[in-house]
């Protein structure tokens, strides 16, 4: 393994299981479709034809604006709420009697089952899948903001106060730099969960953006297009969660070094 | 105390006293007494080392007077004035260095300086100062985990003294490190307290190195956190730093303090 940064890219890509994997399964996928041992399993290349096509449709595009919009706003507010509320139950013990119990309580809830109880109250639309957004993301910032401040050294907040920060100095110079990186896993894993609830929400109301798509594709038995969508959501998922892992590695330099 | 060739003008009563404990007692939450009527009196300019097996209150004592635990009973007065709270007249340095890990040494030892609210290009320059006199010269742009245990304390110390505090306390300061660096460090803060003129308060629970550093040597026992005996090393201390380890006086000290701890040892 030692020596493998000397071989050019694609000797390493064809040493990789992952990919003879996915080759060999594609290649299974294909043949299955070709032969019709399934009918609602079109072969990949049409699929591939199908993919080629969407991008040439405004319902695809609107859908896909629509889901980039709600999954920024939704994490957006994940982020800028539940950080500070993390941060103040890591620094308030009456904070975190107050909150933890509930907190806790919806990191683990099958949040899916809540969805229809927004609809009624949201209505379809952009303002419930935002709901699930954060409802899928918040609590894990929340954990992580509040497991990084309670792990910041007692000495750095102690030296803080010798050399005579005030409480909003402590906060801002020492304790939130030195939670920094669970603050970040925190967004990593909340960014996962975004990308399940911003999907989660639409097929659950399956009116709008990808999950109108999806229940259109269905009941017209346009297989290839719903496949195609399938993977399109799937290759947006790894791409998001793939850079934030990026900049994570990024952020965290200085982790170990605690 | 028997043989002291001091004069007693240089005594406590009669120098100059910069900082008072009167009565101090400490109880900690779950009911454990951690001092118990602490009353002590710290020469200005001076070296004062809290001496004590652990457990018996000396690194609580140091953060009251650091003003960072209160007291149940008792004041800490610096100048004659009771103190609220750490102030700019005391600075620490940390048992575990509390170096801001994503922050350069620069900018670790301007710390103190930021927090007062001094300007960069004023800050950097008093930094450079004191990173230079505590030998960090060219580690400025260094950031914690690139230094080693001692040169990390050599920066806790820079940052201490760039606050310019008259009383310097500091928590068991050489014990994270190597016996070779210990010494070494040591040396060198005899020599930097020969031009900086500061009171020095510092926590150890080394009898070699408080007989070694400090003038006036406080025994605390955990009897429970009770000042048992201080005792003044009347060692000569105006020549070579590494010579003061050899004088039969220094010797004999360490005997007798270790004579009177051993009975607290189990």
């Amino acid at each position: 393994m030692s020596t493998d940064h000397r071989k050019p890219l694609m000797r390493r890509l064809l040493a990789t299981s992952p990919f003879w994997s996915l080759i060999f399964w594609a290649g299974l996928w294909e043949l299955a479709g070709q032969l019709g041992w399934m009918t609602l399993l079109p072969p990949l290349s049409g699929i591939w034809s199908a993919f080629l096509e969407l991008l040439s449709q405004d319902a695809f595009w609107d859908a896909f604006a629509m889901t980039a919009r709600t999954f920024l706003i939704g994490l957006g507010l994940s982020v800028g709420v539940g950080i500070p509320i993390g941060i103040l139950m890591g620094i308030s013990k009456r904070a975190d009697k107050l909150l933890s119990v509930w907190v806790n309580i919806f990191l683990s809830a099958p949040i899916t089952a809540v969805i229809p109880a927004l609809m009624p109250i949201l209505g379809i639309g952009d303002a419930t899948v935002i709901a699930t957004v954060v409802l899928f993301a918040i609590w894990v910032v929340i954990i992580d903001a509040q497991a990084g401040v309670t792990r910041v050294s007692p000495s750095l907040v102690e030296m803080g106060r010798v050399f005579g920060c005030t409480n909003a100095q402590i906060i801002f110079r020492i304790v939130i730099p030195a939670a920094l990186p669970e603050i970040v896993t925190g967004v990593r894993l909340a960014v996962v969960r975004a990308v399940k609830g911003v999907i989660v929400g639409q097929i659950v109301i399956a009116l709008i953006g990808f999950g109108g798509l999806f229940s259109t594709y269905l009941s017209m038995f346009l297989m290839e297009r719903f496949w195609a969508l399938i993977l399109v959501v799937f290759a947006l998922a790894f791409t998001i969660i793939g850079l934030v892992e990026a900049l994570e590695r990024r952020i965290s330099f200085y982790a170990q070094a605690r | 105390m028997k043989a002291s060739p001091m004069p007693a003008a240089d005594g406590p009563a009669a120098a100059d006293i910069i900082l008072q404990t009167e009565d101090i007692g400490v109880v900690y939450d779950n009911g454990t007494v951690a001092l118990n009527g602490v009353t002590l009196d710290v020469p200005t300019g001076q070296l004062t080392a809290l001496l004590g097996p652990s457990g018996c209150g000396k690194t609580t004592l140091l953060k009251v007077i650091a003003g960072l635990v209160e007291p149940n009973r008792g004041v800490v007065s610096v100048h004659g004035k009771p103190i609220a709270g750490p102030g700019p007249d005391r600075a620490l340095v940390f048992q575990d260095f509390a170096l801001l890990p994503w922050a350069t040494v620069l900018d670790n030892v301007s710390f103190g300086l930021r927090a007062r609210g001094v300007g960069r290009k004023e800050r950097h320059d008093t930094a450079r100062h004191y990173i230079n006199e505590v030998g960090l010269s060219g580690f400025e742009a260094k950031y914690p985990h690139e230094l080693s245990g001692g040169m990390r304390q050599r920066a806790g110390l820079a940052r201490a003294l760039s606050v310019q505090s008259d009383i310097l306390m500091m928590d068991e300061p050489f014990s994270a490190v190597d016996e070779q660096m210990r010494r070494k460090l040591q040396e060198d803060l005899l020599e930097l307290l020969r031009v900086e003129k500061k009171t020095v308060i510092f926590v150890t629970h080394s009898i070699e190195e408080a007989v070694y550093l400090a003038d006036q040597v406080v025994i605390l026992t955990d009897r429970p956190g009770k000042i048992s005996t201080i005792v003044r090393p009347d060692i000569d201390r105006e020549g070579e730093v590494d010579v003061i380890r050899r004088q039969p006086r220094y010797i004999e000290l360490v005997d007798e303090i270790w004579g009177s701890l051993k009975l607290y040892v189990d």
